[in-house]
């Protein structure tokens, strides 16, 4: 196992031994709930890190590996600018604002929100 | 013989200098007697740790001062020495819990029989105290802090809730504080050892007035006491007096 | 480098103002967070020295009741989540690619997203002074139902609320981002196990972020639903609880500390080896406390609520106390780190030991109020503002000045002055001794936190006035740093690439890095590459 693996899954196994410690010491389903849920979200985690692990061809995790062993390895588009992780983030501002003190402004905001949003998606695809 | 005297009066020195430390409240409840020695036991284990440690961190800075450009040795571990401190600490905080753990019963212990039973209810910006089996209720404002009488070497329980937002029932001098939240009704019992008057306040930030939500508990003699709760709660019947704390 | 990297080419000016508001490059977006953070570490700054003028003698009226809960909130809410953590968040965002040996974030878009995300987040937060009604005034925590419509009727509390709910949707993201590009982003022969500790540091603190912050994200919006939806959440009249907001707000709040804490102990981790001329001692130990801090955090958050009476005080008190050995560990490591070194007095290492000296009184005074029967006395006092401002300003503000004398040179191209730095320290380290140990004792004494007057009782007025000079002398070292950083950055002197002698890859690039940050790459075998590389002859002289 990958030590990102092993991470995640005794992350996880932590989170249900606590949650089930934490139940038979102090009967609290507040605290029992959020714990197992934890643990929950771990499980989702690690999940996707076996996935994502098989997916990639992960030269750093060789010990003796060189830079020559990396060559033709493609580490995917890298991009310098793009003005649509501003417009996102600007919208959801409007979009949140507009729910706390002026709600004319949330439909504005989801409005660009989404403009964005499909920018964003066709931008990166 | 000699050195164990030497020992007993060095560490009843060290436990006078390890409050002394904290100027803390002398401790006017039999309650505040034992969390007085939480603290004492805490203290001195805290300084302990304090002196080790500092030297452990400053002795490398003018021992191993660059004073050539060459490089020491490149040694990156010790797995003996890491096992070490790594048990060391663990001993101690499990000693520390042990006398945490055995405090706290003794603190939060309520008694079956109660003298007398006080109903504390915390509303912005003050407290009403009423005395459970009389037609005593002493209201306060924020400006006419409310005064709560106490009979001395007796345990009186209070019941403490709140009628608004989260208050904490504080009385430095008792070492001791609990919340007051709406729909929860906390209970603890206090046994003052020490006839004077005591100040106590609000600790849980509630609101504007928050630094005006005081009171005062008055610890009076038991005959004191009782000549209060016939008078209905009239002040003017009690004669010992004691030192503002 | 051969490894092939697609670059698209952008359309957006290269220059100026547009550059900065559409660059998607790590290092920019981790500026960005670090200027950001200092930003708002001034203004709360600022509004500290008004809570210590306003407390400096009994009975003042600098400011009254209603603005002094403002201060106090935006202060607390601003060095929390607008300066300790964005600052961690943006070191992380510069570093982390550059020691790992990657060409930018796995993510870039989504980075660039959470600054910004971020940057609203703390104009949302502060706009609340302009309205109606004045900014949040409920505290950093805003216990429910202080904070509920009922009581807390102003616009800012909402402010506050969206604020705070975009600053923990930016961070979770951001957490997303580092654990990608660590475990999928990392240069050939660049193994887990020789990662730099601080890259291992972020790790720890991303997973802790992915634990904590869905609560506080869960609880704001409880909050803002009972405010403005009819809900009943908090409300005890009609069925709620409020010590459930305790229980959602703290479960995050105290993963929140080693958030503001685990990075720093990186930045520490980094610095001391390179000026004792050492590999860090006890690596895989260090890695491994990290992970114990951060697993051990998650099921203490109740020692927050000792004095609540719902909740089983001995299970919180025995995980908090279990959390002091390997957070010891950690000293040991560093004091190890130095035993038999070369150590010189740099103003990084000076802020280095200060971090140590501090945190250290900052841990032991964690270990007494995590002491129930000692909680009970020092809870909401000034005991425990003693306690957490030396864990917080003594521990990762110490830190936070340790890695701008560090790394500025790497970030902008631009050395420091040693001169300015050394003073600058030795200001703050005794300004923040004087201001803070003695707060402890004006805990134990009676005086509670939060509280914008006092009365004249024996011993209160003094204590308070030396606090408030103490913070005045802060405030002139703050100055000499700024004055420091701006004579350095109008200096046409180049810093060069490796001025300290630097152990990971960040210091085998230009200063500052360019573009995809690296043209070659050294062989990597050990967790300090460029030391390896430069100093071939002591390469495995010797693990005793």
């Amino acid at each position: 196992m990958t030590i990102g693996r092993r991470l995640f899954v005794s992350s996880a196994v932590f989170g249900i031994a606590i949650a089930v410690a934490y139940w038979f010491s102090a009967h609290n389903p507040d605290g029992a709930i959020l714990l197992g849920l934890m643990a929950v979200a771990l499980i989702f985690a690690a999940g996707y890190m076996f996935v994502a692990e098989r997916a990639a061809r992960l030269v750093g995790d060789r010990a003796n590996a060189s830079n020559a062993d990396a060559s033709g390895e493609r580490l995917g588009v890298f991009i310098v600018a793009s003005p649509w992780p501003i417009t996102v983030a600007f919208s959801a501002f409007l979009v949140l604002l507009g729910l706390a003190i002026f709600p004319v402004l949330a439909v504005f905001g989801l409005a660009l929100l989404l403009f964005g949003l499909f920018r964003l998606g066709r931008e990166s695809r | 013989m000699r050195s164990a005297r030497t020992l007993l009066a060095t560490s009843l020195l060290l436990c006078t200098a390890g409050c002394g430390v904290y100027a803390l409240p002398a401790g006017a409840t039999t309650q505040a007697q034992v969390l007085r020695q939480d603290w004492m036991v805490f203290t001195l284990a805290g300084l302990f740790v304090a002196v080790v440690v500092f030297g452990l961190i400053l002795f490398p800075l003018f021992v191993w001062r660059r004073r050539s450009n060459d490089y020491p040795v490149q040694f990156s571990q010790n797995s003996k020495l890491e096992l070490i401190y790594t048990i060391i600490p663990l001993l101690m905080v499990i000693a520390l819990f042990a006398v945490t753990y055995r405090d706290e019963i003794i603190v939060e212990h309520l008694g079956a029989h109660p003298a007398n039973t006080v109903d504390v209810l915390a509303f912005q910006w003050s407290w009403r105290f009423h005395y459970v089996g009389t037609a005593i209720n002493i209201v306060g404002m924020p400006n006419a802090p409310p005064q709560l009488v106490l009979p001395v070497d007796e345990t009186t329980r209070i019941n403490l809730t709140s009628s608004d937002v989260n208050h904490e029932f504080w009385v430095p001098a008792f070492l001791f504080k609990r919340d007051a939240i709406a729909g929860v009704k906390n209970s603890f019992d206090l046994r003052p050892i020490r006839v004077g008057v005591y100040l106590g306040r609000c600790a849980e930030f509630c609101g504007f007035d928050h630094a005006l939500m005081t009171f005062t508990v008055r610890v009076v003699s038991q005959a004191d006491y009782a000549r209060w709760l016939r008078a209905g709660g009239s002040s003017i019947v009690l004669s010992s007096e004691g030192a503002t704390l | 480098m051969s490894r092939a990297i697609t670059t698209a080419p952008s359309s957006l000016a290269h220059h100026g103002i547009i550059e900065w508001l559409t660059s998607t490059d790590h290092k920019h977006v981790g500026i960005l967070y670090m200027c950001t953070g200092i930003f708002y570490f001034l203004v709360a700054g600022l509004l500290a020295l008004v809570i210590r003028a306003q407390l400096s003698q009994p009975e003042m009226t600098l400011v009254g009741p209603h603005q002094y809960a403002q201060i106090f909130t935006l202060h607390g809410t601003a060095m929390i989540f607008l300066f300790v953590v964005p600052f961690a968040l943006g070191l992380a965002n510069f570093l982390i690619p550059l020691q790992i040996g990657a060409p930018d974030m796995a993510f870039p878009r989504l980075n660039a997203f959470t600054y910004w995300l971020f940057f609203f987040a703390g104009l949302t937060i502060f706009s609340g002074a302009l309205v109606n009604g004045g900014a949040a005034a409920t505290g950093w925590y805003a216990y429910a139902p202080l904070s509920e419509i009922s009581v807390s009727t102003g616009g800012g509390q909402d402010l506050w609320i969206v604020g705070l709910l975009m600053s923990s949707i930016s961070g979770i993201l951001t957490a997303v981002n580092f654990i990608t590009t660590i475990f999928l982003y990392r240069a050939p022969g660049m193994t887990m196990w020789r990662l730099p500790i601080f890259t291992w540091e972020m790790v720890a603190t991303s997973l802790l972020i992915l634990m904590a912050f869905p609560s506080l994200a869960a609880v704001l919006a409880m909050l803002f639903i009972d405010r403005h939806f009819g809900g009943k959440f908090f409300d005890a009249t009609a069925g709620g609880n409020p010590v459930l907001y305790q229980h959602l707000f703290w479960f995050f709040g105290h993963p929140e500390v080693y958030i503001m804490i685990l990075p720093f102990f990186g930045v520490i981790s980094e610095i001391i080896p390179v000026f004792s001329r050492k590999p860090i001692f006890g690596y895989t130990g260090l890695v491994l406390s990290a992970f114990a801090i951060a697993g051990l955090s998650m099921g203490v958050w109740a020692h927050h609520m000792f004095t609540t009476g719902v909740v089983t005080n001995a299970f919180f008190a025995a995980v908090s106390f279990l959390i002091a050995v390997p957070t010891g560990v950690k000293f040991f490591n560093w004091v190890g780190t130095m035993w038999r070194g070369s150590i010189v007095f740099t103003t990084p290492m000076l802020f280095a030991i200060g971090f140590m000296l501090n945190f250290l009184i900052g841990g032991i005074t964690g270990v007494m109020v995590a002491s129930p029967p000692i909680d009970f006395q020092a809870k909401d006092s000034y005991f425990l503002v003693s306690h957490f401002h030396y864990v917080l300003g003594g521990g990762s503000l110490f830190a936070i000045f340790g890695a701008i004398y560090f790394w500025f040179p790497k970030v902008f191209g631009k050395m420091l002055s040693e001169r300015l730095g050394m003073s600058c320290f030795w200001l703050l380290f005794i300004g923040f001794n004087t201001t803070f140990f003695v707060m402890q004792f004006l805990g134990v004494m009676g005086m509670p936190r939060r509280i914008y007057t006092y009365p004249a009782l024996p011993g209160w007025g003094t204590l308070n006035l030396i606090a408030s000079i103490g913070s005045l002398i802060m405030a002139v070292g703050v100055l000499v740093f700024v004055w420091d950083v701006v004579t350095a950055s109008l200096s046409r002197k180049h810093a060069p690439d490796d001025p300290w002698g630097g152990y990971s890859l960040e210091w085998w690039t230009t200063s500052p890095p360019p573009e995809y940050n690296f043209t070659s790459l050294p062989p990597i075998r050990s967790e300090r590459p460029v030391f390896d590389a430069k100093h071939p002859e002591l390469v495995r002289s010797g693990n005793s």
